[in-house]
């Protein structure tokens, strides 16, 4: 199972993310199985925040499995065990044991995965439409196409990653153990 | 007292009179962080504080493409005027996307612990 969470690394990024546009093609597997069942109410995938997020959600998958994995890998078992000694069901164990443990691994998981989720423009760039661009788009279109976007870009930067840093902070202080700050 | 200060990796020097020599040990800890400083110092820093004084600079009227070292914050109040909307679509996508990563990898990385492989020898 470990290999299947690896083998994507194997392929481009970007590349993957083109294969994507053809899985949610307007004749594509999942589209169509939607239209089929009617659950796709504007009939199309592809050019949609869905695909966008679809998207992110694939390619940072890797990030979020193995931090969560290493610090499962590293729980005791033992004091898993030992909630079930203790006469707790499986679902308050998992609540009050095993989730705690895997807290660090959870919190490192989510930062990998929404800091470069954040700031990512290819997803955006492949998968949606003109509404459904975001900062990396600006910035990048910005940068390269716009004559003296230079200043602009940069200041959409430098404010993306002011919001980033505070939102971590934020979180890392609300949810975070207490060796990281 | 002058043998620990030795062992302390000269970090706690005695209050009165000069801080102790640094020892080897620390030597080679600054030796060890000086790749990973001088990188950082090279391909962060300096790249982020030249995309901080880009930020601020200002078109020379008439010429577009060329700017003038200024500090032009309406840079920062046209990121925010023009593409908020992206900004809060940026905030939204990545934090769909970290949630049904979560719901996915959680259950994942749970099976691939506990019950897959070597690892899961309970």
């Amino acid at each position: 199972m470990m290999i299947l969470v690896i083998a994507p690394f194997f392929t481009s990024f970007i590349l993957r993310t083109v294969a994507w546009r053809q899985i949610l093609a307007d004749e594509g597997p999942v589209a169509t199985t939607l239209n089929t069942l009617h659950l796709l109410p504007g009939g199309r995938i592809t050019e949609t925040w869905m695909a966008v997020v679809a998207g992110l959600t694939y390619n940072f998958l890797p990030f979020m499995v193995l931090p969560i994995y290493a610090s499962l890998e590293r729980a005791d078992h033992r004091i898993i065990e030992a909630g079930g000694d203790l006469y707790a069901n499986g679902f308050t164990t998992f609540r009050t044991v095993t989730l705690p443990m895997s807290m660090p691994g959870v919190l490192a998981g989510t930062l990998l995965t929404f800091i470069p989720a954040a700031g990512d423009y290819v997803n955006a760039e492949l998968l949606g439409s003109d509404n459904t661009k975001m900062v990396g788009n600006v910035i990048e279109s910005q940068f390269f196409r716009v004559l003296g976007g230079f200043p602009t870009a940069a200041a959409l930067s430098f404010t993306l990653m002011a919001i980033i840093l505070a939102l971590v902070f934020v979180y890392v202080r609300k949810f975070g153990t207490e060796e990281l700050l | 007292m002058s043998a620990l200060a030795h062992v302390g990796a000269g970090a706690s020097g005695a209050p009165t009179g000069p801080p102790p020599e640094p020892t080897k040990k620390s030597r080679l800890a600054y030796l060890l962080l000086l790749p990973g400083a001088v990188w950082l110092l090279v391909f962060f820093v300096i790249p982020l504080v030249q995309l901080f004084t880009v930020s601020l600079q200002s078109q020379f009227p008439g010429y577009p493409g060329y700017y003038y070292r200024d500090v032009n914050v309406g840079n920062y109040w046209r990121a925010f005027t023009d593409f908020g909307p992206h900004f809060g679509r940026s905030l939204l996508f990545a934090g769909l996307a970290t949630f049904f990563a979560f719901c996915l990898a959680y259950p994942l990385a749970y099976a691939m612990a506990f019950k897959a492989g070597s690892g899961g020898a309970s």
